[in-house]
């Protein structure tokens, strides 16, 4: 362990300091507390960014680097072990990036409880930075029930009118998906400790065990709830349009920019590498899923007179293209989908942040209430443009490349090496084809939603209205330097994703191909094979048989659809 | 023969800088921040200047580097390559992940050289106009701001080396082309006109990054020069769906791209109402460049369509029937502009046709004569409107020969032009599409195809030369029926407006020289022909041709009296057109065409042409509403009410319901407790006494079957009474009382093989309830053994 090793820890304990200091002053200096958030937020960010010097961007493996480990709990196994690879590097980065973003725009948006305001963002962003860098099982619960509580306190603090069901809904629906996981988790080391002796929490470790087939897809699935309600993937997605609308606009952005990223990264992180055969099985439901998810989006977005819900129900559609990307289980899927997440975060919270701006302005999310904005605020306009342009996918802007890499990725999947795919109908490409009515349907509400607020006369009461003030604009202009600049030269990112996505990939085919059997350790024999279990046979009517692992010369052949 | 070229992608920087400083720097920079207010003089100035180094940049690249590469390609003998790579510059890996590699390339080749000149070429002499005629406009920097965008978008699309480079361009001509037909946003009708273009671009773009998808699963490939590597050709003639070739339905995904961008049917419904935008712009963006860049891309695909004559005779048969229906629909509408955008979607049928019969020269031809005449007409419209007080209603001019003489005489250079009468321009090109789709024919085409085609084309050329010339009267000749007040202000425009004008006349008078027709007695030079060999599809690279390729289009096979013929058909046909409209229109609004249009019958036609055949109000109620009243359904019932009602907040209200009954139970008193114990005791035990009965058997030697009863895990079983009852007959045929732990087993001899049906019962000892349970016993005949066991 070197001194690059302790970079994590300081990134996580540099807010938590900075919450307790700004709880430590004096209560009405609402100045002093922005001012120390914004400086603890900043040096956040310059702190992760200082992550990328030891990092290792083009590692020999995949895996994760600037390991960080502590024994916590000794009897129970669990590490304080936290470590970054290309994916949750970058998720990192777009936290620390938004974090500062969020604060600098809430500062006349948020007038009471300041120095609450603050801490709890701080907080906030502890949870989120823990829970992508955590790589033991315990920890990670722990930071993603974290990231629960401050996100509770802003919407039912300094929400809208229905903040109390909508905060309660949040916390309840996701709550009751980890739970599962949970369980899932500790049945996890209880068979680790069954097969090794040693009973850990490890990610790593984990990692190695290879559960019957049967049993991963139960596993799967309740890992899968957990995670495809923070996706939300359709049709668990309800909580996240009250939430949005009820929540402050610093809380939307948070929401949008980085907590929703958090269902594809379990995914990525944890549901898919650990149960890889119940992955597969389940992949063309998702699939399913999150196409559905990405027509049912934008066709309720469309339907919508409140903005802010237009923009919460486009977060399901585009999320989508995230799902999908990652279930095609290709390099170009899977990095599209984490570049969607990425472009996501900055496009979306663009769109949440100039809802904000006119809310302020007018106290009002109803469409109808605006119109002709572009001749009273051409600043605002110019860059609400932009950012609504990068959300539809312009090819140039960063909403593209994401969009473009799931499609395409979807459209080559190989139908047979994700076992599940081989059983199911339709074709991959088909799959592509319906997504990609979601480049039709994005532009379609988007532009209404732009025209409605931005075009057409400008009504009276909407004639005092102020341009953006220098502060505005200096909240937005690191966004769409962002959105162009992702879409533009995305090579950067790419390349820092690429190898952990080969790994992953790499991996996840490796445990794929273990055999179905009692739990073992990759590579090794369950204990006890040479006795056959009662077990394994009786369980053969519930799966489908070993041989559809193996990938089926006849399927896959280029040049047909069948 | 590629080489590099360092200076490339400055050629479509430069207008992207001019939009860039116009939009952004200036403004930034300008003293009074708070209006916004830059500099009319500083905004033309940086607008021009960019568009017109970039058409420097180009004469500079295509006459020396480009032309010297063309000259070594020409005289190389035989075995010479097929394809002359042109100049190349690669800028920067754009998106690569695991096999697909995109580099945001550019390539200048023949093809995109003409492209090139096209655009900024008629773009300068666009934003010169502009100056004029948006003088005064309040959002004058944006103006020209979007316009230089526009332009250095347009040159992406035709540099782009590979097709996702080209669709930055695609998708980025179609944002700017949404910007300025939104132009005038007061007007919901303006924003519309605009959000319905982009989206009905986006149904196209949709195709083409399908298209896109797709041609990289079968080639592995997205970049022009390795789509025609010989690997990647023989992909594209793999079979895939319905029997039909890879490159069928590729190119069909990227023809309902170009349908998209370049308005044909179904998706052309955009391009009339894009008239709500600034004239320039319709006379940049939606006659001469962007609307052409289907076209474009057809040809530069040509590789590919060569390769599926179905998907060639879909591109033809489309181009053809665009070209008719919205010829027919010009003859009716009464503004200016609108005329004219029926008018290039009728030709943009045209050059589809040519593109689609494999006559890819012939299509570029008309290409590039129409970006001059049609610009030339919406940029004299333009002047027209200026001098007519902004009105653009035909059935309120007339007489403007004599007032506007410069308009005037370039107006019916360009109206010459595209009637198609020698030596004017669209003579030639027109030309040159018609006698190709005459002597088209391809394998698996329906016989006399190409005579079809032919034939509508040219009726529908017959319509042109009288729409257009329908215009040209009601406009210039005649009495003048404007009111009072606007005929006050009547007055030519400005030398900014009349120069280029004039100068685009000239071309349009000229530039078909470029094509002149082959005859095989007099060798007349084709120009056009021989600079586009070497980046098209034609006969001189044989690779490309196959059984079921690129069909004969008669280039070079017909004699000289039926390429004569046919030429002179078009020409009178041209006449014939001019002379109809005179005949009707010659001196103003026709009596006669009045009197028919009285008829029930006229009346009756006239109404469905007027309204456009009410394909809006089809789309309208066929799709529109549909549309949104799903959307409306999917929110209000199945999201609102279905997911979040009933399961959601369902089953929430189901656990308060269930914590109510909870909390009555724990209200503090120790009586309700303890009535709680009471009953909660008697179901325990009442439950826990219900055995899981049942029984297993074995079939030993011969009949003999032994029984054994499984009483479960109950309490009361210890004691119980056990019978069997084999026969069916209600009596007992064994009867035993249960030890537990002590294993019980009942043998019984059936009468033979078969199916028997066996009770048993079980008593309890205490409460002498009895539980009853029957099955069927198979018994097999002799030496086959069974066990079976039951629950």
């Amino acid at each position: 362990m070197n001194g690059a090793s302790a970079l994590l820890p300081a990134v996580l304990a540099l807010p938590l300091i900075g919450a307790i200091l700004v709880m430590l002053l004096p209560k009405d200096e609402d100045g002093l507390a922005r001012g120390v958030a914004m400086g603890v937020s900043l040096l956040t960010f310059g702190l992760s960014l200082a992550i990328l010097v030891p990092y290792d961007i083009n590692p020999s493996h995949g895996s994760m680097q600037l390991v960080f480990d502590k024994e916590w709990i000794p009897g129970l196994g669990a590490h304080f072990k936290v470590g970054v690879d290309g994916i949750s590097l970058l998720l990192i980065l777009l936290t620390t990036f938004l974090t500062p973003i969020i604060l600098l725009s809430a500062r006349t948006s948020i007038t009471s409880k300041v120095r609450e305001f603050c801490a709890i963002m701080l907080i906030l962003e502890v949870g989120m930075l823990g829970a992508f860098m955590a790589l033991d099982m315990f920890l990670f619960y722990v930071f993603w029930e974290i990231m629960l509580i401050p996100m509770y306190l802003l919407i039912g603090i300094w929400g809208g009118q229905r903040r109390i069901y909508a905060s309660i809904k949040f916390v309840i629906y996701t709550m009751l998906g980890s739970l599962l996981m949970l369980v899932a988790i500790f049945y996890l080391y209880a068979q680790y400790g069954a097969v090794t002796g040693e009973y850990t929490l490890d990610l790593m470790s984990l990692d190695k065990l290879v559960l019957p087939h049967n049993v991963q897809v139960y596993c799967f699935l309740a890992f899968a709830l957990a995670f495809a309600i923070k996706v939300p993937l359709f049709p668990l997605h309800t909580w996240l349009p009250d939430a949005h609308v009820q929540a402050p606009t610093a809380g939307s952005v948070i929401l949008a920019g980085v907590l929703l990223k958090f269902g594809v990264y379990g995914f990525l992180r944890f549901a898919m590498p650990l149960f890889p055969y119940g992955a597969a099985q389940m992949a063309p439901y998702i699939a399913y899923l999150a196409v559905a998810g990405i027509v049912y989006g934008a066709f309720v977005a469309f339907a919508q007179s409140d903005v802010k819900k237009l923009v919460a129900y486009s977060s399901v559609s585009h999320l989508g293209f995230c799902m999908i990307g990652l279930f095609a289980l290709n390099s170009q899927g899977i990095e599209g989908s984490i570049y969607a997440m990425i472009s996501h975060g900055l496009t979306t919270s663009g769109l949440f942040l100039a809802i904000g701006v006119v809310y302020e302005r007018r106290h009002t999310r109803e469409m109808s209430e605006y119109g002709g904005l572009w001749r009273q605020m051409p600043v605002f306009a110019a860059l609400f443009l932009i950012c609504m342009l990068g959300s539809v996918g312009l090819p140039g802007l960063s909403g593209f490349v994401g969009e473009f890499l799931t499609i395409f990725g979807t459209f080559i999947a190989d139908k047979s090496f994700p076992v599940g795919w081989d059983h199911f109908l339709p074709h991959p490409m088909l799959l592509a084809a319906a997504a990609t009515t979601g480049v039709i349907f994005g532009a379609v509400y988007l532009l209404y939603m732009f025209q409605k607020m931005m075009f057409g006369e400008l009504k009276e009461q909407n004639k005092g209205l102020q341009d953006l003030s220098w502060r505005e604009i200096g909240v937005f202009t690191p966004l769409v330097i962002g959105i162009f600049v992702l879409g533009l030269y995305p090579k950067p990112i790419i390349k820092v994703m690429n190898p952990a996505v080969d790994q992953f990939i790499r991996s996840y085919k490796e445990k794929l191909a273990e055999p179905d059997g009692p739990a073992h350790i990759k590579g090794l024999p369950a204990p006890g094979t040479e006795v056959p279990t009662a077990e394994a046979p009786s369980e053969a009517g519930d799966t489908p048989p070993n041989e559809a692992v193996a990938p089926n010369p006849a399927h896959g052949e280029p040049g047909h659809i069948d | 023969m590629e080489k590099t070229s360092k200076l490339l992608f400055l050629i479509p920087l430069l207008p992207l800088a001019g939009a860039f400083l116009n939009l952004f720097v200036w403004r930034v920079l300008s003293p009074s921040t708070g209006r916004l207010r830059q500099s009319d003089k500083l905004t033309h100035y940086t607008a021009i200047l960019s568009v017109l180094a970039a058409f420097v940049l180009s004469c500079y690249l295509i006459g020396g580097p480009l032309w010297e590469q063309f000259n070594v390609w020409r005289k190389l003998g035989e075995g010479k390559p097929e394809i002359m790579g042109g100049l190349h510059q690669s800028v920067w890996t754009w998106i690569e992940v695991g096999s697909l590699k995109i580099n945001l390339a550019f390539r200048l080749d023949t093809l995109s050289a003409v492209m090139l000149l096209v655009i900024t070429g008629i773009g300068t002499l666009i934003h010169i106009y502009s100056v004029g005629y948006m003088h005064g406009e309040k959002r004058y920097p944006a103006y020209f701001g979007y316009l230089n965008l526009f332009t250095g978008m347009m040159l992406i699309l035709v540099l782009g080396d590979s097709l996702p480079v080209m669709f930055i361009g695609w998708e980025g001509v179609g944002l700017c082309s949404y910007l300025l037909i939104g132009f005038y946003f007061d007007e919901d009708k303006n924003a519309n006109a605009g959000r319905k273009a982009f989206i009905a671009n986006r149904v196209g773009d949709f195709a083409f990054l399908l298209g896109i998808c797709l041609l990289f699963y079968a080639t592995k490939s997205v970049n022009f020069a390795d789509l025609q590597s010989a690997a990647s050709i023989s992909a594209l003639k793999d079979t895939f769906v319905g029997g039909e070739r890879m490159a069928f339905m590729i190119g069909l995904l990227f023809f309902i791209g170009a349908c998209g961008k370049s308005a044909q049917i179904p998706l052309y419904v955009w391009l009339p109402d894009a008239m709500a935008g600034p004239t320039p712009v319709s006379a940049l963006i939606h006659a001469a460049t962007m609307v052409t860049a289907g076209v474009y891309m057809i040809a530069r695909m040509s590789f590919l369509y060569a390769h599926s004559t179905t998907a060639m005779a879909i591109v033809a048969g489309i181009g053809a029937l665009t070209a008719l229906f919205a010829a027919i629909m010009a003859f009716a509408q009464t503004d200016l502009k609108k005329v004219l955008a029926y008018s290039t979607v009728s030709q943009l049928g045209f050059m589809f046709v040519g593109v689609g019969i494999g006559a890819y020269t012939a299509g570029v031809f008309h290409l590039i004569t129409h970006a001059f005449f049609k610009a030339g007409l919406f940029l004299a419209a333009g002047s027209v409107m200026h001098a007519m007080s902004g009105s653009g209603d035909i059935t309120k001019m007339g007489g403007l020969r004599k007032l506007l003489p410069r308009t005037h005489i370039s107006f019916l250079v360009y109206c010459l032009a595209i009637a198609g009468i020698v030596p004017f321009a669209g003579f030639f090109s027109k030309d040159e599409i018609l006698a190709g789709a005459f002597g088209a024919h391809a394998e698996g085409w329906a016989p006399l195809y190409g005579k079809f085609l032919w034939a509508v084309l040219s009726v529908a050329a017959l319509g042109t030369a009288f729409y257009m010339f329908r215009l040209y009267f009601l406009v210039f000749s005649g009495e003048n029926r404007a009111d009072a007040e606007t005929k006050s202000h009547i007055h030519e425009s400005p030398y900014s407006m009349t120069i280029p004008l004039l100068i685009l006349a000239a071309f349009a008078t000229v530039i078909g020289l470029i094509g002149l027709p082959h005859l095989q007695g007099v060798h007349l030079p084709t120009i056009l022909h021989d600079w586009l060999a070497p980046s098209l599809v034609n006969f001189e690279r044989p690779s490309l041709l196959d059984a079921k390729g690129l069909p004969s289009v008669g280039e070079g096979h017909a004699s000289d009296a039926m390429t004569l013929g046919l030429m002179g058909v078009a020409l009178v046909v041209g006449m014939v057109g001019i002379a109809a409209a005179y005949a009707l229109y010659g001196r103003g609004p026709s009596a006669k065409v009045a009197k028919m249009c009285e008829t029930e019958l006229g009346g009756e036609v006239h109404r469905v042409v007027y309204n456009k055949f009410y394909v809006d109000e089809l789309y309208e109620a066929s799709i529109l509403a549909p549309f949104r009243a799903t959307a409306r359904f999917l929110y209000e019932v199945v999201d609102r009410f279905l997911i979040d009602g009933i399961i959601v907040n369902g089953s929430a209200y189901i656990i308060d319901v269930l914590s109510r009954l909870a909390r009555w139970f724990q209200n503090g008193q120790v009586q309700r407790y303890l009535v709680g114990v009471v009953i909660g005791g008697a179901l325990i035990f009442y439950f826990a006494s219900s055995p899981k009965l049942g029984f297993k058997y074995e079939q030993k030697a011969g009949n003999l079957v032994e029984f054994r009863p499984d009483v479960g895990e109950g309490m009361d079983a210890k004691g119980a009474l056990i019978e069997f009852d084999f026969d069916l007959d209600g009596e007992p045929d064994h009867s035993a009382s249960f030890v537990p732990g002590q294993d019980m087993i009942v043998p019984y001899s059936f009468g033979g093989e078969g199916s028997y049906k066996v009770t048993m019962t079980m008593t309890d000892s205490v409460f002498k309830k009895k539980y009853k349970v029957t099955r069927t016993v198979h018994v097999k005949g002799p030496d086959t053994g069974r066990e079976g066991g039951a629950q």
